[in-house]
């Protein structure tokens, strides 16, 4: 289920104690190895989340020259991987804070933002990402973290300052919505006529 | 018709969520990174470098704020730069050894240029063995007068020479 949490591809992979020493030292070829490590997954994060490849290489980019920036106080208290996944998903939460796509207070403003559409008669195929496409941004935000990146509700809270109790409508109001879509699209193509 | 509302899991089934592709990031997005970094440590090179020179600047003005008394009152003894003073001399009787003498002091001359030759010796093993600054400053000392006598010496012979 989580793509992401494949050790041979996500932020799960390892690195070796060598490598991470030059880049502390700032060894470019190490900064190298470890963008080919983890440029992906958090590539991907961010593809999830911001829905836009544009966006997700910028922020990338950021991530990494800010990894490049602090790597020396990287101690060793959690695997890298998820120290730079923190990063990556602080710097995303960011990156949405910015666009203010939708108001912050509530799931219910976030909704409002971004009322349900069709999903796209009989020929649209029910594939995952176009369905994750349809959430609003925050909600994407919240189902990715939460379903793919095994974020709890505590953390979700801590990351959006919100209350846990803001996050838990937020997915609730997302997994409605994916319901939805997927139940008009389960309509659409038992009736084509119709469209 | 509806449906009973699906759990994530099962809309995960459903929806084949699993199989969500991961997508690849463009070829050149490291060549980007690598080259900003550069920028960026090239930049922070440039503060650093202008940090330092401001930094010499500001010892400097210290510096000169500190010795303005140089330039108005006789120095002390310990003051006095002994090594550049000494060396200073060297230059003025190479300067005047060029200079045709032939009534120089060959006594004086030889005298004060066989302590020149030891305090040279000594001077090389307080430096080899790291000696005090105060024993160095000394033989420094001893060195500069002992030039001194020397370029005297040689001044006055071509005086005398000139008469």
């Amino acid at each position: 289920m989580d793509n992401t949490s494949d050790p041979a591809a996500g932020f799960a992979q390892r690195v070796d104690a060598m490598t991470l020493a030059r880049a502390q030292a700032g060894d470019m070829q190490a900064f190298a190895a470890l963008y080919s490590t983890f440029g992906r997954p958090c590539f991907n994060l961010a593809l999830r989340i911001l829905g836009n490849r544009a966006q997700a290489e910028d922020l990338v980019q950021e991530v990494f020259l800010k990894m490049f920036g602090v790597i020396r106080s990287y101690r060793g208290d959690a695997p890298f991987g998820s120290w730079l996944k923190r990063m990556a998903v602080n710097a995303t939460i960011d990156q949405l804070r910015r666009q203010r796509h939708e108001a912050d207070v509530d799931a219910e403003a976030v909704f409002a933002a971004q009322p349900s559409r069709d999903s796209g008669g009989a020929a649209a195929t029910l594939d995952a990402w176009s369905l994750l496409q349809r959430l609003p941004p925050r909600a994407r935000a919240v189902l990715v973290l939460h379903e793919f990146e095994g974020y709890t509700h505590t953390e979700l809270a801590e990351l959006f300052g919100q209350s846990e109790s803001y996050s838990k409508s937020i997915l609730a109001r997302a997994l409605k919505r994916l319901n939805e879509l997927v139940v008009n699209s389960a309509e659409a193509a038992a009736c084509p006529s119709q469209n | 018709m509806s449906e009973p509302e699906l759990t994530f899991h099962q809309l995960a089934q459903r929806l084949r969520l699993d199989e969500l592709p991961l997508a690849e990031p463009s070829a050149e997005l490291w060549s980007r990174i690598a080259a900003a970094h550069r920028q960026r440590a090239r930049r922070a090179h440039g503060r650093r470098i202008a940090a330092w020179c401001a930094g010499c600047g500001v010892v400097l003005a210290a510096l000169l704020g500190g010795t303005n008394g140089w330039f108005g009152a006789a120095p002390s003894s310990a003051d006095v730069d002994w090594q550049a003073r000494a060396q200073a001399l060297e230059l003025q009787l190479h300067a005047l050894n060029s200079a045709p003498a032939p009534h120089f002091d060959a006594v004086i001359g030889s005298d004060t240029q066989n302590e020149l030759v030891l305090v040279d010796a000594a001077l090389q093993a307080a430096y080899d063995e790291g000696a005090a600054q105060e024993h160095v400053n000394a033989l420094w000392k001893r060195r500069s007068e002992l030039l001194d006598m020397l370029v005297n010496a040689r001044r006055h012979n071509m005086e005398i020479s000139r008469i």
